[in-house]
């Protein structure tokens, strides 16, 4: 019932093939962006509320920044951008709980400068620093649930 | 804005005389770098709009050929566009981009359609039954887009969507809730009458 013969399913082919393309009204985008106006502007507050309950969560953890991890310079944002998110992969599959509360928190005021960074439109040199601060903290907690978990299955 | 090594600026830098950038037409297939995804996903219109300056072609032309409509398709990929950055907290990255994008236009087209009350559900050979009564005079040639417009929007959006944009039948199966066997007797419908107006249209033009 479903068959069709080679010779018409070819020519029925052959035809597709030769639609044509179509390029949207030129004036598409900015019905778009004026579309995203008002739920940029929600998200922005949204934004905002959760960075400001993260610092509050971090302030503390802020002092103990590392400063012998200074990364390269030389590395671009994606290389980093990775980095982070192979960590976070890693440490996800980690036992979460067993992380350190300070590292944590300081990943997450980490991760709320990035997005307010995003939000401003910094400069990939900015956005660098903050993702290779992000890649380091996640080491640090991986490391920090590593001891943990491996100390618990001594015992 | 500054997005200094995104895809952005890449494609904004080909700018024409009219002062509209030049729009690279390589299809759903073109590949997304990381960091102007992270950018869309931090809330970057700028990014986003480069995301646009990429795919919007191709995301107009998939809407365009199922709806038939210009104007519906741009209501589609504008409300594609601005669910994309709340979406995209959806997308794994396990699979490229534009196809993933693909995915979010063919099904916002479908539910379009479903709007419409253009998916009507029914058999074959009801769905094909009132294009059967369609005539196209010999002055439209054998012209591709006349062919496919001729369709109902059902079997429209099945022949695009397996033959033009790679669905298998389970997947279409499953996106209008029908069994594949449904599927494979629309889209061998279709196609054979797509490849019977051909010819009759071929024949046509030879007389005349």
């Amino acid at each position: 019932m479903h068959d069709i013969d080679p010779a018409t399913l070819l020519s029925a082919r052959l035809r597709l093939a030769q639609l044509p393309e179509f390029e949207p009204d030129v004036r598409l985008w900015s019905r778009i962006e004026h579309s995203l106006a008002q739920p940029a502007k929600r998200r922005g507050g949204r934004r905002m509320l959760w960075l400001g309950s993260a610092a509050a969560a971090a302030l503390a953890a802020v002092v103990i920044v590392p400063t012998a991890m200074r990364p390269s310079s030389a590395e671009g944002v994606e290389v980093w951008l990775q980095r982070s998110h192979t960590l976070e992969q890693a440490w996800r599959a980690e036992v979460r709980s067993a992380s350190d509360p300070l590292l944590r928190a300081r990943l997450q005021l980490i991760d709320g400068e990035l997005q307010a960074a995003y939000d401003r439109g910094a400069r990939n040199d900015e956005l660098l620093t903050l993702w290779k601060q992000r890649g380091d903290a996640l080491q640090q907690l991986l490391e920090s649930s590593s001891t943990k978990v491996q100390a618990v299955v001594r015992i | 804005m500054v997005c200094d090594d995104c895809a952005a600026s890449r494609v904004l830098r080909n700018v024409a005389a009219d002062g509209n950038p030049l729009r690279v037409n390589a299809g759903f297939g073109q590949a997304l770098d990381d960091v102007t995804l992270e950018r869309v996903r931090r809330g970057d219109i700028r990014a986003l709009e480069s995301i646009y300056v990429l795919y919007a072609r191709s995301c107009y032309t998939l809407a365009l050929r199922i709806l038939g409509e210009p104007s519906a398709a741009e209501d589609v990929v504008q409300d594609v566009f601005v669910r994309l950055i709340d979406a995209l907290s959806g997308y794994r990255a396990d699979a490229p981009f534009g196809a993933w994008l693909k995915r979010l236009v063919a099904n916002a087209t479908i539910d379009a359609l479903r709007r419409n009350q253009r998916f009507t559900g029914g058999s074959a050979e009801d769905v094909l039954a009132n294009a059967a009564s369609t005539d196209v005079g010999p002055e439209l040639g054998v012209d591709a887009w006349v062919l496919l417009q001729r369709l109902p929007p059902q079997a429209r959006a099945i022949v695009v969507l397996h033959e033009l944009e790679g669905y298998t039948h389970r997947e279409l199966a499953e996106r209008f809730g029908q069994s594949e066997s449904y599927s494979k007797s629309i889209l061998a419908r279709a196609l054979k009458r797509l490849a019977g107006e051909t010819y009759e249209l071929q024949s046509r033009d030879e007389v005349g």
